[in-house]
């Protein structure tokens, strides 16, 4: 079923809306959840509660892409419940080593309790990607964004852990170095 | 700043981008012509089972990479350009039956063209929900994704796209660093002066090596020689970044090329 269907649905308050997104998507959240939860149970509630937020959503929204629209509530579900439930004693799926991962691109390569403008930083992690080619934005955002695992990123691009892991290494290097030019404290 | 900061402020970008990563890797070109079709077909080329004739597409997770095959010892990936036909094109002939992962499929060879085999199997449509055969392209798997130039006989390759790791490196780590030390991996604004301009490279098509006087096989820059260092080139890009304060958006440069060897040697 075409997205703009199913969001036509939500629209419509269609009992069939929140099946259809299930049966197109549900693997798709499930991935993002299971990889920052690495609990089943915890990623099937968090998926359940996507369905529950899309209809709540929609309207008044009408995503444009409705993959990353369901994505997101995914992500920021799970995200909570891991900072909430301290699953990261448990394991935590991907997101304890992308958090590792994530440290080195911080301005200075350490931790501030400075102040921050969220839409800016934002805004400039946007513009970074822009300026990527697109096979490494979409590592990064594999990494980053998805929490995939360095393994199925490989297997996903064709290449070794090894390139993979270099070429996230260099792509933290150079966020860094434009979050340092965007003035951002060190 | 902390990284949980840096953590939700990724979880806020452009949808497309999210979308891009998790499709196969394209061009311009064949993604326009493909849509989103495209998108599709490349994860369920490689899925579908035997004795099902309709197969949806496996969860993202259960994917082992981009469908490859091996015929005659030579490692064949499919196109990153997802070059999918309804046609057998023209100089191909029957070449035996190989398995792509595991699937059983006739393929197709043309001795003019070595570094590709078309494989006809089934290709799932995710929009129309419907299975059917399809010549499908696979790229010797030493140039795959490779972006190269040639010039007065010799070949290089982008940096973006230059394996220094694995089996069959283009440049060795050092030779890569050393240049990105000095050059980077793209270059903005004016040449240097000591760049000289040799042209606008002939596009020779996606997935080829190029082999003409000044060709290039992803499209058709202007390209510049590193006179006090030969193994050097530029080639002409143009990127977009977000706007900042002084509203830029749109920016010109060179992508830099490294002479490499001949990746089938």
């Amino acid at each position: 079923m075409e997205d703009k269907t199913i969001v036509e649905l939500y629209w419509q308050r269609s009992g069939e809306a929140i099946p259809a997104t299930q049966q197109k998507y549900g693997a798709y959240c499930t991935t993002i959840a299971q990889n920052i939860l690495a609990d089943r149970r915890d990623a099937e509630e968090c998926v359940s509660d996507t369905w529950l937020q899309a209809w709540n959503s929609m309207p008044p929204q009408r995503p444009a892409v409705l993959s990353a629209f369901l994505g997101k509530i995914t992500r920021s579900l799970s995200l909570n419940r891991f900072r909430h439930d301290h699953v990261q004693k448990r394991g935590g799926g991907e997101l304890p080593l992308v958090l590792e991962e994530l440290s080195e691109a911080l301005p200075g390569g350490t931790e501030t309790e400075e102040e921050l403008d969220r839409r800016q930083l934002e805004q400039t992690i946007n513009g970074f990607l822009a300026g990527l080619p697109q096979k490494k934005r979409a590592i990064f955002v594999c990494r980053y964004w998805y929490a995939d695992s360095i393994d199925s990123i490989a297997a996903r691009f064709g290449m070794t852990r090894g390139g993979v892991t270099m070429c996230l290494s260099r792509l933290r290097a150079d966020l860094r170095e434009c979050l340092e030019k965007g003035g951002y404290a060190l | 700043m902390k990284r949980q900061d840096l953590l939700e402020a990724v979880g806020n970008i452009e949808d497309r981008w999210v979308e891009e990563a998790h499709a196969p890797r394209k061009k311009t070109a064949n993604w326009m012509k493909w849509g989103a079709l495209a998108a599709c077909l490349v994860i369920t080329v490689a899925l579908l089972l035997p004795g099902t004739a309709l197969q949806k597409p496996q969860e993202p997770e259960a994917m082992d990479g981009p469908p490859s095959t091996t015929i005659n010892g030579i490692h064949y990936m499919v196109s990153s350009y997802l070059e999918i036909e309804t046609e057998l094109p023209e100089g191909f002939v029957y070449g035996g039956v190989g398995e792509v992962d595991g699937q059983t499929w006739e393929y197709y060879v043309n001795p003019d063209i070595p570094t590709w085999v078309y494989v006809c199997q089934e290709v799932y449509d995710n929009i129309t929900q419907q299975s059917s055969m399809k010549y499908v392209r696979y790229v010797d798997s030493r140039i795959r994704g490779k972006d190269y130039i040639s010039y007065d006989g010799r070949l290089y390759v982008s940096m973006w796209s230059a394996n220094y790791w694995g089996d069959s490196p283009d440049v060795t780590e050092e030779r890569y660093e050393q240049v990105e030390a000095e050059y980077g991996i793209r270059m903005k604004g004016q040449a240097p002066a000591n760049f000289v301009h040799l042209g606008k490279a002939e596009f020779t098509g996606y997935d080829t090596i190029p082999d003409l006087p000044l060709g290039c096989n992803t499209e058709s820059p202007e390209v510049y020689l590193n006179t006090k260092d030969e193994t050097i080139l530029l080639a002409s890009t143009v990127w977009y970044t977000a706007p900042d304060a002084n509203g830029e958006q749109r920016h010109e440069g060179y992508n830099l090329y490294i002479l490499c060897d001949d990746p089938l040697k």
